[in-house]
């Protein structure tokens, strides 16, 4: 197994910089997760990497071997690369049966055949498919599909596996149990995996790391709590789960926090929040709180950070409500299991659920 | 684990290069003479000529060739007219209407876009031309002259009607693809029947419209066989018959003012192909294919149930199985007349013509030959130049295909002279010059862009995920090419081979100036009979290349479930 490096990775589709000098390494045996929303360049960062797409400058190397050099101009095509590839469409080939798919890469490789038979019926027990080489690809459901073109890549050992959305064709209960299976197997064969994923729950279950990607840059590069708990900006902080995204100005600084008098917010007290930031008094900040981190109806008498609300909408989503509450000229989301559907009502936003960020996000 | 690495040559460029060059030289042969040979002053093979803008001065002095650009133009445009007309009356007769018997007629109408110009031009002429069987019966019962054919207006005529299934066939997909939710909220806002098909219906259409009238225009500047024999006896002559005249008419054929209309034409066609692909740029303002498929209910007819019934039949009987069966009727009798009856007149002396003599029987066997041979060659090639130019990261890609599609804006008639004039200008050429194989070449170079078309949208359904993957799992290009996509479009191929395999079936043009004893084909075999009068053996020839055409496109969909036009 390898380490990848991405070095100042750039790709223009014309005036537009879809990967923007993005930069990462994914240790030996590590899972990185390339998150984003679409055209965030996540999918051409992946195509990159497996020598599908040539990128405009920068390095890509595995191990010892330079796959691409901007400056150099060396450039290694796919077929030489030893990377394995899941593609979302999973793109079995139709004509060949599920045996057929896997035996290809290792025809290619010259394999004798004792060798090959031995690989495949190896390569299908490991994502449980024995049963069904014979059979051809559209004779398979979305989940058998997706576990073939698993073990087409994993056939023939490739030093690294790239993952693009593998589990978005599938539904949402099937998703899931796929989801940890992928994880297990991927642990078991400690092999170096990119996976490139828009959906976050996802990336959270899944990575060791994750990368957020926005606008073809990295917006910031953690593991999974740092990520949700201390997102580096408001854009991660509204894309990992969600955030309401209060305005404000800064009123006063002391003990790692700062007080901020929040926008439509009156002449009610200002919002404490505890920052590591070097801001000063007057700085316009925007504080990201998540719904789920509010507290509505019942709120203690010593409470910080409490104001008196407007219930302007409950709306049931199953496990849980999301109130919409007004206070002041503000209107925000509060998630809880009950709350109040109506009327007058108080919430708490907890100082240590606060998230501020200089400027006006 | 061991990287592979590629070899030192890189057998997918080289194999690239090769088909673009290949195509190149294919497409440029017949074209690069005429260019030269429009700027001298003496024939190409001549060591002492000298470049010359006399040629283009003496084309345009020359007050035969202005009412030729004038005859041409007055021609096509009757044949515009009427082909599209009948056509695009014929696509919402038969996609959407409760016309009855619909489905026999649109199967009918595809007929003639399997036969020969020539065979259809002779069918014409012997159930409608002066002494023709239909036009004789209609003098006896009437005693008026009902028709001349042998004028501009007659012969625009008679193209038209010839040429109407092209219109059909290109309008008949639009018009049963229109989203019937587009007409339904016309109706729901309250238009009648009426309003909807000329207000949505048609207007949805517009882009299958325009694309077949501008093919009808140029097929009608190219069309050699029906200006040939109906206008000849008149002495009316076209651009084609004007150079069809000036080459083999003439004692001392004039090379540089053939080269210069030549040229004259190839600009003219050229420009309206441009103009074709530039109109057909805007075509998603006309994209109805929406997300569920949704078919359009049929216009009910009414009380025009029958009329339309009665114009259909009319046509159908009249223009094309009068004129394909009058033909076989034509082979098996001494004489074709309203006035005598058939029976006493049945003969095989027709057919022992063709049969006895090893020139007549030997076209009817190079005919297939070089049918086969071209299919084959002709998709491998295209196989080859789609795969490059859509699948490949050949820099030049783009270009290949435009190369490709060049041989569109080529008539039969410029690439049969460009082909005789390389063949007398490069020595290499001359071996091929007695052998089927000149043909074969010039076949395979003019129905390109045909085989790119059957071929091109099936590899296009098929998802680059699928080449993507074979690369990544360490196959190369060509590996890809040959192991993934081509067992997937097997279809297509052999939906390139047959159609291919008819277009040089019927083909005739180009082997009129390029056929040599020893190389010639069913239509220079016909022509040459017709030029001696000889009309019981020309219509034998022709039912027996209409009759294997239809064998073979039998044979085609039902044994290998290949799909013409449609």
């Amino acid at each position: 197994m390898a380490e990848l490096r991405v070095e100042g990775l750039t790709k223009l589709f014309g005036a537009v910089r879809a990967v923007d000098d993005i930069s990462f390494t994914v240790g030996d045996g590590e899972f990185l997760t390339l998150l984003g929303p679409s055209g965030c360049g996540k999918s051409t960062t992946l195509a990159a990497i497996a020598g599908l797409d040539r990128s405009d400058q920068g390095r890509i190397i595995l191990g010892d071997r330079v796959f691409f050099d901007g400056a150099k101009g060396l450039f290694v095509p796919p077929e030489q690369r030893e990377v394995g590839l899941v593609f979302q469409s999973y793109a079995l080939w139709p004509h060949m049966t599920v045996a057929d798919n896997l035996d290809f890469p290792l025809r290619l490789r010259k394999m004798p055949k004792a060798q090959r038979t031995a690989r495949i019926a190896e390569a299908l027990a490991l994502v449980e498919m024995t049963e069904y080489g014979g059979r051809y690809p559209f004779a398979l459901s979305g989940g058998q599909q997706q576990r073939v073109a698993l073990a087409r890549t994993l056939v023939y050992r490739p030093s690294l596996l790239l993952l693009d959305e593998p589990l978005s064709n599938l539904d949402a209960k099937l998703r899931e149990r796929a989801r940890s299976w992928l994880r297990h197997l991927q642990r078991t064969l400690k092999v170096t995996t990119v996976y490139v994923t828009h959906d976050q729950s996802e990336a959270l279950a899944l990575s060791d790391r994750i990368a957020v990607m926005n606008g073809g840059k990295i917006a910031q590069l953690a593991d999974p709590h740092t990520i949700y708990e201390r997102p580096a900006d408001p854009f991660v902080a509204d894309f990992i789960g969600s955030s309401n995204f209060f305005p404000g100005i800064v009123a006063s600084i002391g003990d790692g926090a700062v007080r901020v008098a929040l926008t439509g917010f009156g002449s009610l007290p200002p919002l404490r929040a505890p920052t590591a930031r070097a801001l000063t008094v007057g700085a316009a900040v925007t504080v990201a709180v998540r719904p789920e981190r509010i507290r509505i109806g019942q709120v203690p008498n010593n409470a910080q950070n409490a104001y008196p609300a407007t219930v302007v909408e409950s709306t049931f989503l199953g496990a849980r409500n999301q109130i919409l509450v007004r206070v002041g000229e503000q209107e925000f989301r509060v998630e809880v299991e009950a709350g109040p559907s109506g009327g007058e009502s108080v919430v708490e936003i907890p100082s240590e659920a606060c998230i501020v960020f200089p400027g006006r996000g | 684990m061991a990287a592979r690495t590629g070899p030192a040559i890189d057998r997918n460029a080289a194999i690239q290069w090769f088909v673009a060059a290949v195509t190149l030289v294919l497409v440029t042969v017949p074209l690069l003479p005429i260019f030269y040979q429009a700027f001298l002053d003496k024939p190409l093979y001549y060591p002492d000529a000298e470049p010359t803008w006399e040629n283009f001065a003496a084309l345009l002095t020359e007050p035969e060739f202005r009412a030729v650009i004038l005859n041409t133009l007055y021609f096509a445009g009757v044949m515009t007219v009427i082909s599209q007309s009948v056509g695009i009356g014929c696509a919402i007769l038969i996609g959407r209407t409760d016309l009855p018997g619909r489905q026999i007629f649109g199967d009918i109408l595809l007929w003639p876009l399997f036969i020969s110009h020539l065979v259809l031009a002779f069918g014409w002429f012997i159930m409608f031309g002066p002494s023709g069987y239909i036009t004789l019966a209609v003098q006896t019962v009437a005693d008026i002259e009902p028709w001349n054919l042998y004028s501009l207006t007659g012969m625009g005529v008679v193209a038209g009607l010839a040429q109407a299934p092209l219109a059909y066939l290109y309008c008949i997909a639009s018009a049963t693809s229109v989203d019937a939710s587009l007409e339904d909220a016309a109706r729901s806002a309250g238009a009648g029947t009426w309003t909807v098909l000329r207000r949505i219906t048609l207007p949805l259409m517009r882009p299958s419209i325009i694309y077949s009238t501008i093919m009808n225009f140029v097929i009608a500047l190219e069309i050699l066989s029906i200006p040939l024999v109906f206008g000849g006896p008149a002495g009316i002559e076209v651009f084609t018959t004007y150079l069809y005249n000036r080459v083999f008419r003439t004692t001392t054929p004039a090379y540089g003012l053939v080269a210069a209309a030549a040229f004259f034409m190839l600009a003219l066609v050229m420009t309206l192909i441009a103009m074709q692909g530039r109109l057909m740029r805007n075509r998603a303002r006309f994209v109805t294919v929406g997300g569920k498929a949704t078919r359009p209910r049929a216009f009910p007819l009414g009380k025009w149930r029958w009329v339309a019934f009665a114009f259909m039949l009319a046509y159908v009987g009249f223009a094309i199985i009068a004129v394909i069966g009058g033909l076989a009727l034509r082979s098996a009798v001494t004489l074709l007349s309203p006035l005598l009856p058939i029976w006493d007149l049945f003969t095989w002396e027709n057919y022992e013509i063709i049969f006895l003599y090893p020139v007549y029987l030997r076209s009817i066997g190079n005919t297939i030959q070089i049918s086969i041979a071209a299919g084959i060659i002709g998709t491998a090639l295209v196989t080859l130049v789609v795969l490059v130019s859509t699948r490949s990261p050949f820099p030049l890609a783009r270009r290949l295909e435009y190369i490709a599609m060049a041989p569109r804006a080529v008539p039969g008639i410029i690439a049969g002279i460009g082909i005789l004039y390389a063949a007398a200008m490069f020595g290499p050429l001359g071996w091929l010059r007695n052998t089927i194989w000149i043909l074969v070449a010039a076949y395979v170079m003019r129905y390109i862009p045909a085989g790119f078309g059957a071929i091109a949208p099936s590899l296009a359904q098929i998802s680059q995920d699928l080449d993507r993957g074979a690369r990544t799992v360490g196959a190369d290009w060509w590996r890809t090419s040959r192991s993934i996509l081509v067992p997937l479009i097997k279809p297509a191929l052999f939906s390139c081979f047959s159609l291919i395999f008819i277009l040089c079936f019927k083909e005739y043009v180009t082997a009129v100036f390029l056929f040599a004893p020893g190389s010639e084909v069913i239509g220079t075999t016909m022509l040459q009979f017709w030029q001696n009068g000889d009309n019981g053996p020309v219509a034998a020839l022709a039912t027996i290349q209409v009759g294997l055409t239809f064998l073979f496109v039998y044979v085609a969909r039902r044994l290998l479930g290949v799909r013409i036009y449609g």
